[in-house]
């Protein structure tokens, strides 16, 4: 009797133990000062563009809000497509949820007007929310975003559309720290997405 | 040889003849177009040819297809660059070409369009895919 009781005791301690999952924090470095060592976590740097309706979007934007973010160009035919049928899925799995927002920065800005992406956001029927926004600039400016988040973005003209780049989703949370990379054109990758932004949410 | 032993065995002999008839089911239902359609298509025009809003064009239930589905060979190798008016929607955006299908995947996905998508369900022989695609522009 007392060695049953122990066991159920102890197997649902362990039960009751389990540790919360928690996405990991991209981007610490560790720097030694004269104490020790320090932690520094670094955000996600200080951005100002303009989106498909012509507002400004800068980090205030994403005030308390969890972002995903990505780089893609609205004349671009190979991955994209995929990127942005992804995206959607994330965006539709959270629709009722004001604190999810999305930023998808034009690494062709001198032909993606603000006109050229509200048309795009037209095609994909979600031109009447606020929480997606899509967003050209300075080309300087935002190929500098890319590269501090480490995303691949330049140029080429062997490519088809002219510019190579990869499809990483970035997820973003209410302290602008990076949480997490997703490869957009993967449905899976994506998949784990929504289900990171869940506990994400929950922190 | 007892009557249990004897229903043991039936049963057993049962269980794994159903498994080979699901198989070989399964094995007949897959076309060999549909896995290739999986990987090479479906991300953009869906798993069901839903499409994406204004942005991919579906491939069920459309009036262009079913008109073009000679097009289709052409348009797989050699992706799409004009504007096609697809169930009275404009659709602006480039396809690029599968350069890396051969001529058989070509035709399998060719094939498994125009059953799954089509109401006319025409096929495509190997040689009329051929024939087609040596006169792509």
């Amino acid at each position: 009797m007392l060695r049953s009781l122990l066991f159920v005791s102890i197997i649902s301690l362990l039960i009751a133990c389990k540790p919360e999952r928690k996405l990991p924090v991209y981007g610490m470095e560790f720097v030694k000062t004269e104490a020790g060592y320090d932690t520094i976590i670094n955000k996600v740097a200080p951005f100002e563009f303009v989106d498909q309706k012509g507002e400004v979007v800068n980090n205030a934007t994403f005030q308390d809000k969890v972002f995903i973010t990505d780089f893609f160009f609205t004349s671009c035919p190979s991955i994209c497509p995929v990127m942005t049928k992804q995206m959607l899925r994330v965006h539709d799995a959270y629709l009722d949820n004001p604190t999810v927002t999305f930023l998808s920065h034009s690494i062709d800005p001198d032909r993606d007007s603000i006109q050229k992406l509200d048309a795009y956001s037209g095609k994909i029927n979600i031109n009447t929310n606020d929480r997606w926004h899509f967003v050209t600039g300075e080309k300087e400016a935002i190929f500098d975003m890319a590269e501090h988040y480490m995303i691949v973005a330049f140029a080429d003209e062997d490519v088809p559309g002219g510019f190579e780049h990869s499809g990483y989703f970035i997820l973003v949370d209410k302290d602008q720290q990076i949480r997490g990379y997703y490869d957009g054109t993967s449905e899976n990758e994506v998949t784990t997405l929504i289900e990171d932004l869940a506990v994400l949410l929950n922190e | 040889m007892s009557n249990r032993r004897k229903y043991a065995i039936i049963a057993v002999l049962g269980i794994i003849g159903f498994w080979v008839l699901t198989r070989a089911l399964n094995a007949l239902a897959k076309s060999p177009g549909s896995t290739s359609y999986a990987y090479n298509c479906a991300k953009c025009h869906g798993k069901n040819g839903e499409g994406l809003g204004q942005l991919l064009p579906p491939l069920a239930n459309t009036d262009w297809l079913q008109e073009n589905m000679n097009q289709v060979p052409c348009i797989i190798r050699n992706g799409v660059k004009d504007s096609l008016l697809i169930n009275s929607l404009w659709y602006h955006e480039e396809m690029l070409g599968l350069e890396n299908l051969n001529d058989i995947q070509v035709a399998n996905i060719t094939n498994y369009v125009s059953k799954r998508f089509t109401e006319e369900q025409k096929y495509f022989s190997q040689d009329e895919i051929e024939s087609i695609l040596q006169k792509c522009k």
